[in-house]
């Protein structure tokens, strides 16, 4: 594709509190790290610009509160994203455990219209921290079971690893939004109708 | 008519002044008069600058009063002279009073320009602040600002001239209205003159020894008698039949009801869900304000926590803070602008900028927003809508019409029960 428009990749960043996930978007938009812990109470986004195969594209990170008091402002950003990053600290067992949820439940709100096949990219941050709970090969088993997800081991307080995984972030968002483009230049009917014409009745679409 | 002699407090006739805060009078102060030519020639010896000592005032005096004999009876230059003389008397009076007391703000080296009492701040007023026609709320007596020292208390508005400080008998009515924090609710509460002895309610003088018993004055807000000096026939809107009856006529009150009624008409005391639900549904002004001020809340949450609302200060866009503070608190300006319709439209018009940056202008207010699951509509809703209904357990945001259709169950508390019951079986197995 030839076109200069300009791309707007719409990332998501998810996981528990206190994972890493406003560190790892700050080490990697501004090249600064903090040890003080400052909870993220509404969703909020930075955008930086990067170069994917000569390519201009403008990622726009959202970076959301994992405490869930913080939780009662609504995700309506998550309709129209192009990736989603699951978050986990490689330290933190139950961290590793809420994954399937934030999965679950971002699926269901943004409701992307291949729910199998929505590119995610997982990190497992903060490896320099010892000990570990959640060993490489457990996470990448989890990648498997979900259609393959890329996943990074980071360290946002390091720098380690966070811009190859962004990296990956924007080029398989890249991917995605090419791919819806072409969907709706093939079936344009087709995804008109499907966005009118949902069943208002009967059984719940629920990914779980 | 205009005397100096400000100590007989109670005088036949009595200032008025209503809640505009106006003080109804067709006379002018002396300092308006300009002298008139023919006198000109005089003007040297009328001592007319503000500086002139007790000799020079006397001698002033007496060429003042050579000069109305000599000018006949209805001119320019006589009713000017005849000003002009009470202006010397009054500033001979203060001349005199400043030589007997070395603490009279007229003596240069007095430092007397700032006095509490009875919890008033009382500050010392400038010669030049001779806006408006002014009574001592003491003495009832007229301040000629141009030749008297008087006092104002910065909290309350509280006038009275230097030689009537000593005498206060009113409490500062600021301190009054924070000390009760709350108004009189009671429509008029009378208890009858004989429980007050016969006597002024504020200052204690006798009712009926003068036998005039149209100088004995109600205050419809706290339903007590007082004499003429205390209860001056101003007239305010009473709390407490606005309250009861929605009832907005000025009545008759006493000068201490007005300046606390004054003071406390922009605070937000009154509870009026709780003192008289019953008025919502009646006016409909007022539960159009209740229904928009409900909203501004829920609108409110996402302006205090988006950067760009900070950036542009959006919150201080409205000037009355408790309007979006609560729902439940007005004050008894609020439930006037309420009933003349001011209010409505102002929180209107607050709520169309609000709502504009919140679903139009702002990204991140917008990205806050919900969608509603069930029908997955694309429309964006947010909980301080009225088509909105918010889970009591996860916060969740559906259309009304939609969890209705649910038979309201939440589709999110699903979810959140039966990953737990698999959580529980997985942590179970792992234990066997
Ligand atoms: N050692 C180490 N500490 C980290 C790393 N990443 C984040 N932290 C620390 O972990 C704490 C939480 O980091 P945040 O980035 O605020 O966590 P969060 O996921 O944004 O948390 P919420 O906003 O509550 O959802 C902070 O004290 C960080 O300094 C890392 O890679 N290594
Ligand atoms: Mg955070
Ligand atoms: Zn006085
Ligand atoms: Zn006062
Ligand atoms: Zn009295
Ligand atoms: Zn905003
Ligand atoms: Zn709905
Ligand atoms: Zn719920």
């Amino acid at each position: 594709m030839a076109s200069n428009k300009k791309v707007l990749l719409k990332v998501i960043i998810l996981g528990d509190s206190s994972v890493g996930k406003t560190s790892l978007m700050n080490q990697y938009v501004n090249r600064k790290f903090s040890n003080q812990y400052k909870a993220t109470i509404g969703a909020d986004f930075l955008t930086k610009e990067v170069t994917i195969d000569d390519r201009t594209v403008t990622m726009q990170i959202w970076d959301t509160a994992g405490q869930e008091r913080f939780q009662s402002l609504g995700v309506a950003f998550y309709r129209g994203a192009d990736c989603c990053v699951l978050v986990f600290d490689v330290t933190a067992p139950n961290t590793f455990k809420s994954l399937d949820s934030w999965r679950d439940e971002f699926l269901i709100q943004a409701a992307p219209r291949e729910p199998d096949n929505f590119p995610f990219v997982l990190l497992g941050n903060k490896v320099d921290l010892e000990p570990r709970a959640i060993s490489a090969k457990r996470a990448q088993q989890w990648c498997q079971s979900k259609n393959d997800i890329p996943y990074f081991e980071t360290s946002a307080k390091e720098g380690l690893n966070v811009e190859q995984a962004f990296l990956a972030i924007a080029k398989n968002a890249l991917a995605q939004q090419n791919q819806t483009v072409d969907l709706y230049n093939e079936f344009p009917d087709q995804i008109k109708l499907t966005n009118t014409q949902r069943p208002s009745n009967g059984s719940d679409s629920c990914a779980c | 008519m205009i005397s100096g002699d400000d100590n007989t407090r109670h005088s036949t006739s009595s200032p008025i002044s209503t809640l505009s805060g106006k003080t109804s009078t067709s006379e002018t102060d002396l300092s308006n008069s300009v002298l008139p030519s023919k006198l000109a020639s005089e003007e040297l010896n009328l001592a007319i600058n503000k500086e002139a000592n007790e000799s020079e005032l006397k001698e002033a005096i007496n060429k003042c009063k050579e000069l109305i004999l000599e000018n006949s009876e209805y001119s320019v230059e006589r009713k000017w002279l005849v000003r002009h003389l009470i202006e010397l008397r009054l500033r001979m009076q203060e001349v005199k009073e400043a030589l007997a007391d070395p603490e009279h703000p007229r003596n240069k080296l007095s430092s007397v320009s700032n006095r509490t009492i009875k919890g008033h701040h009382l500050r010392l007023q400038s010669v030049l602040n001779n806006s408006g026609y002014r009574y001592c709320d003491q003495c009832t007596g007229t301040i000629w600002s141009v030749v008297q020292a008087w006092y104002m208390c910065d909290d309350c508005g509280y006038v009275c001239h230097y030689k009537c400080m000593s005498s206060i008998i009113r409490e500062c009515a600021h301190v009054v209205a924070c000390e009760r924090g709350q108004y009189e609710l009671d429509i008029c509460p009378e208890k009858g003159l004989s429980a007050q002895k016969y006597s002024c309610a504020e200052c204690g003088i006798s009712l009926v020894s003068n036998k005039d018993w149209s100088e004995m004055r109600r205050c419809d807000y706290t339903g007590l008698y007082y004499c003429s000096a205390c209860h001056w026939g101003s007239s305010a809107i009473i709390p407490a039949r606005v309250v009861h009856n929605w009832d907005f006529k000025p009545q008759p009150v006493c000068q201490a009801s007005l300046q606390i009624l004054r003071v406390t008409s922009e605070r937000p005391l009154i509870n009026l869900e709780q003192l008289n639900p019953k008025l919502f549904i009646r006016v409909q002004e007022l539960s159009l304000v209740k229904r928009l001020r409900q909203e501004l809340q829920g609108i409110r949450k996402y302006l205090l926590v988006c950067r760009n609302a900070t950036d542009k200060h959006l919150l201080w866009k409205c000037d009355k803070s408790h309007l979006i503070d609560n729902a439940d608190m007005y004050s008894l300006q609020d439930l006037m602008d309420t009933n003349s319709g001011d209010l409505p439209s102002k929180l209107h018009d607050l709520e169309d900028v609000f709502l504009r940056h919140i679903k139009i202008e702002c990204e991140i207010c917008k990205g806050r927003g919900h969608i509603c699951e069930i029908c997955r509509n694309e429309e964006i809703l947010f909980p301080f809508a009225i088509s909105a209904h918010i889970c009591p357990e996860c916060q969740a945001v559906f259309h009304k019409q939609c969890i209705e259709r649910k038979k309201n169950s939440c589709p999110k508390c699903l979810r959140i029960k039966i990953r737990l019951k698999s959580q529980k079986e997985f942590n179970n197995n792992i234990n066997i």
